[in-house]
């Protein structure tokens, strides 16, 4: 049990619908998909500081002990620059890219480590990790006669299969592993479906 | 308490980089001289004269914006606190309505059981499990090491029924369940 699994569950939502295949992806995905928590502690920490100064230097100018925690060029800038001037704009253009890259991180669903799968329980979301699901299939492949070895990639809707054989004739040996590969995959129903690509290489001896 | 940091996290992102965007954007088109009609002229001061001199006459201003920083301040404080683990309950409460009396049960109890049950698979080599959210509306959090000969497909039924089982035995039938399977490597 990590950390990783206990926050998983602390993300649960109560009921949705049976038999609803969208509604199941949904749940996943809000359970699995990462929790952006390294921007959000920068991002929390910076404003902790900057919010954090400011307010000191205001509350002790009204209490009388002026502490200078902010810099006094700050202040001068505000009253001599310009808004065409070089450094208002390109302050202002990295707020834009900062800005940009923080709705990246809240919007996108980010890199999942797992592969959700169907759970055939409404209240439950059950996935694979990726290298257990990548063992998993290399497996298979490795099952068709003729096969020596298989490495095989796993992204979000593909999955990639580098297999070597140690036959002399290859023909029809990939058909072979992607049936192998894409039965195992069925039986595990994951619910983004995967997409197999095999590519047999000759070993050479 | 039931937290969805990953949620909260999503939406801080999404208002602090609109912020930062707007205020970048507005910057970046007045100072580029873009529509100087709506933005204001290009070449003024950034804090002119009249803002000076309003800024000057209202004596709300300044505390106004110590109280805002504070405010931010203890909200980015928080946010920061919420970002540690996640916590484990120690027992939940087998009556729902408090009215009637309340029934604890030891958590230990519950996850020793399903770990017990499921060690009888013989696809399975390791099970962990606990209960995080409220003692009222538990969530069950489940790790499952497969061998390297397993079927998952199998496993995750096998994990289904055990679950049920739980469920039954709890009489808790919104029992919420994550459940992470790993596998481990062939040894050769």
């Amino acid at each position: 049990m990590t950390a990783e699994d206990l926050a998983t569950a602390d993300e649960t939502r109560q009921f949705r619908p049976a038999d609803s295949k969208f509604a199941a992806r949904k749940a996943a995905a809000r359970a699995f998909r990462p929790r952006r928590a390294l921007p959000a502690i920068v991002v929390a920490a910076l404003l902790a500081a900057a919010t954090g100064l400011i307010a000191a230097y205001l509350i002790s100018k009204y209490v009388g002990h002026q502490v200078h925690v902010l810099p006094s060029a700050l202040f001068k800038d505000g009253h001599t620059l310009h808004w065409d001037d070089q450094r208002p704009i390109v302050i202002a253009a990295i707020a834009c890219a900062l800005g940009l890259l923080l709705i990246g991180y809240a919007l996108l669903p980010g890199r999942f480590r797992v592969v959700p799968v169907d759970s055939q329980d409404p209240l439950s979301v059950v996935a694979v990790t990726r290298s257990g699901l990548r063992r998993y299939l290399a497996g298979a492949a490795t099952v068709v006669d003729g096969i020596a070895s298989a490495k095989v990639r796993v992204r979000r809707r593909r999955v990639r299969v580098y297999a070597s054989s140690s036959l002399r004739d290859t023909e029809g040996l990939a058909a072979q592993v992607e049936t192998a590969v894409n039965e195992r995959i069925s039986a595990l129903s994951p619910l983004r479906p995967l997409r197999v690509r095999v590519t047999v290489q000759k070993k050479r001896d | 308490m039931i937290r969805r940091t990953g949620l909260g996290n999503r939406i801080a992102l999404l208002v602090i980089g609109l912020l930062l965007l707007l205020g970048g954007a507005y910057g970046l088109l007045r100072g580029l001289n873009v529509w100087p009609s709506v933005l204001g002229a290009h070449n003024a001061l950034i804090i002119d004269k009249t803002t000076r001199h309003w800024v000057s006459y209202q004596p709300w201003f300044w505390p106004t914006v110590a109280a805002v920083a504070v405010l931010v301040f203890l909200l980015a404080l928080r946010w920061l606190a919420v970002q540690g683990q996640t916590r484990v309950l120690r027992r939940i409460a087998l009556e729902p309505d408090a009215r009637r009396g309340t029934t604890y049960l030891p958590t230990r109890a519950v996850t020793g059981a399903l770990e017990n049950d499921l060690a009888a698979s013989p696809h399975i080599r390791h099970t962990s499990a606990a209960l995080a959210g409220t003692s009222t509306s538990p969530k069950l959090a489940l790790s499952v090491t497969l061998t390297a000969e397993a079927e998952p497909a199998e496993a995750v039924g096998r994990i289904g029924e055990a679950v049920h089982r739980l469920r039954d035995a709890l009489e808790n039938d919104d029992l919420n369940t994550t459940i992470r399977i790993r596998s481990l490597r062939p040894s050769r």
